[in-house]
């Protein structure tokens, strides 16, 4: 489903941050993107959302060359991704409800099927109460589900989230990573980058240590194998 | 397609409300480049009329001598302008006609003036047109000439200096409506882009949201354009109400101020301006705001988010 050939990325020709990496990811699979910061983490993810474009090497997912995409299918490609950051990325002048429903009214979907999913997916990451509160009425952990929320209204191919539990406590990991493991079983492929070496030991999954621009470890298992 | 277009307008009124000050500052640079173009193009206007007025008038008037005038003198005065071999209408006036003219002339002015002329004391007249202004020269050159040599030559008119001076007026004016309003345009067109400009970057995280759920260029780009074509369209608009509080204000408190500025321009056909003209004009006014208001908008989206 998604596979980096041969990927590097350089900035101004000295600074390398990923460096010749090529993996595999089957579709329905967790996978963990382990590795201190600086490591090349964020831009596995920055790459494949084609923020960035790769020095060298290729990039595919589900159909899509993503190096040689065109900007006009861009919009296409992360329709099929969904993304959520360390810092949820939510609009602030938008309730809940607001914001899931934007990455729909994004894609063109009609009202009314906007409202039927919306309040769906409100209901799968326990946010209904919440529907019509603004960001800044909510916990950490209720924003994540938001941001959680908004990335998988469009049903996506894929989950990416990019250190999801950075901002939270402990309790509220839990109910992240318990989140997007139900979103896994669901069949829906997930990536996560973390640091949080007690969620990767847990949970046992494939894991992608990156070290130095380098993959330096492609196994499942716990943080540190 | 109804759904998209209410979610744009909805947008751009949201960032215009949201910036007042700032799109106040546009509509009203926009309605000052709209006054302004307004202005000399009503000037433009009025001077081609009156150009065209003077063009198809006599541009040379022979007045002969009426006590010593002859048909065969007249006759040959034609012919002399006539071998110069250029375009000209020639129409002979007589004492009668010349007499049925001032007494209509008159009646109209001083009806009791009218009692104390005389046909007999009348000049009979040639009324000599070119098509082409620049020939004019060579004419008046010729029945000078004749003049010098005779008395059956009362006197000349000739306007020559009057549409050389309308004709110069028309292009400076032209010349400088093209200037100051090209000038005004690119501040309009600056002051536009510089708004969208700020709303771009004020919305710069919403527009990244944008972009990584999968939005279109034209789903993130429309509503700004549409607000840059919204202050065109509001700052045409109120142009045409400045110009007719102008017009509102000149015939109202200053009429007679008016009247004797209209009496100069008495006797020039001014065409009449219906409804419907006024409308188009309105209608033309504002379609060109909103396009360069949609301009100075499509500028700053690929300067901000290129």
């Amino acid at each position: 489903m998604i596979t980096f050939q041969n990927v590097t990325k350089k900035y101004n020709q000295n600074i390398i941050a990923l460096d010749d990496v090529s993996f595999t990811i089957a579709e329905g699979e967790f996978i963990f993107v382990v590795g201190p910061s600086g490591a090349g983490k964020s831009t596995i993810i920055r790459l494949l959302i084609r923020e960035e474009l790769p020095s060298t090497g290729s990039i595919k997912f589900a159909g899509f060359d993503v190096v040689k995409l065109k900007n006009k299918g861009l919009p296409h490609l992360r329709r099929e991704i969904g993304v959520v950051f360390q810092d949820y990325k939510l609009l602030p002048t938008k309730t809940v409800y607001e914001n899931v429903a934007f990455a729909m009214e994004v894609a063109g979907k009609p009202q009314a099927e906007i409202k039927k999913s919306v309040d769906y997916m409100l209901e799968l990451v326990d946010l209904t109460t919440k529907a019509k509160n603004f960001p800044n009425q909510l916990s950490g952990g209720e924003r994540q589900r938001t941001a959680i929320a908004r990335a998988m209204i469009n049903d996506p191919q894929v989950l990416i989230a990019d250190e999801p539990t950075g901002n939270l406590d402990p309790s509220m990991q839990w109910d992240i990573i318990q989140l997007l493991n139900k979103i896994n079983n669901w069949g829906t492929t997930v990536i996560m980058a973390t640091h949080a070496t007690d969620v990767v030991n847990s949970l046992q999954k494939r894991v992608l240590a990156i070290e130095g621009g380098k993959l330096v470890r492609d196994s499942k298992g716990g943080y540190l194998e | 397609m109804m759904l998209n277009l209410s979610r744009i307008i909805r947008t751009s009124y949201l960032h215009i409300r949201r910036n007042a000050k700032l799109s106040a500052a546009s509509i009203l640079i926009m309605a000052l480049t709209f006054f302004v173009s307004s202005l000399f193009i009503v000037s433009l206007y009025g001077a081609g009329i009156i150009l065209n007025y003077f063009e198809n008038q006599s541009q040379i008037i022979v007045f002969f001598n009426p006590d010593t005038y002859a048909d065969d003198y007249m006759n040959t005065i034609k012919n002399a302008v006539l071998a110069e071999h250029v375009p000209t209408q020639i129409h002979y006036v007589s004492k009668h006609e010349a007499y049925v003219k001032y007494l209509t002339f008159l009646k109209q002015d001083s009806p009791s003036l009218s009692q104390s002329v005389n046909e007999d004391k009348l000049p009979p007249s040639l009324e000599i047109k070119t098509t082409n202004i620049d020939d004019l020269q060579k004419i008046a050159n010729v029945l000078y000439s004749y003049q010098n040599q005779s008395k059956n030559i009362d006197k000349i008119l000739y306007y020559k200096n009057v549409e050389d001076f309308l004709k110069e007026f028309i292009k400076v004016v032209r010349i400088s409506a093209l200037a100051f309003i090209s000038f005004l345009a690119g501040i309009s067109l600056l002051i536009i882009w510089i708004t969208i400009g700020i709303a771009l970057t004020s919305h710069s995280d919403e527009i990244e949201i944008m972009e990584l759920v999968g939005a279109t260029r034209s789903f993130i780009e429309l509503p700004y354009i549409v607000e840059g074509a919204i202050y065109g369209i509001i700052g045409a608009f109120v142009s045409i109400l400045m110009v007719g509080i102008l017009y509102f204000v000149l015939t109202r408190f200053y009429s007679s101020t008016y009247i004797v500025l209209l009496s100069y321009f008495k006797g020039i056909p001014v065409p009449a301006i219906g409804v419907e003209q006024i409308l188009l004009v309105i209608l033309g006014e504002m379609v060109l705001g909103g396009l360069v208001g949609s301009i100075g908008s499509f500028i700053a989206i690929r300067s901000k988010l290129s």
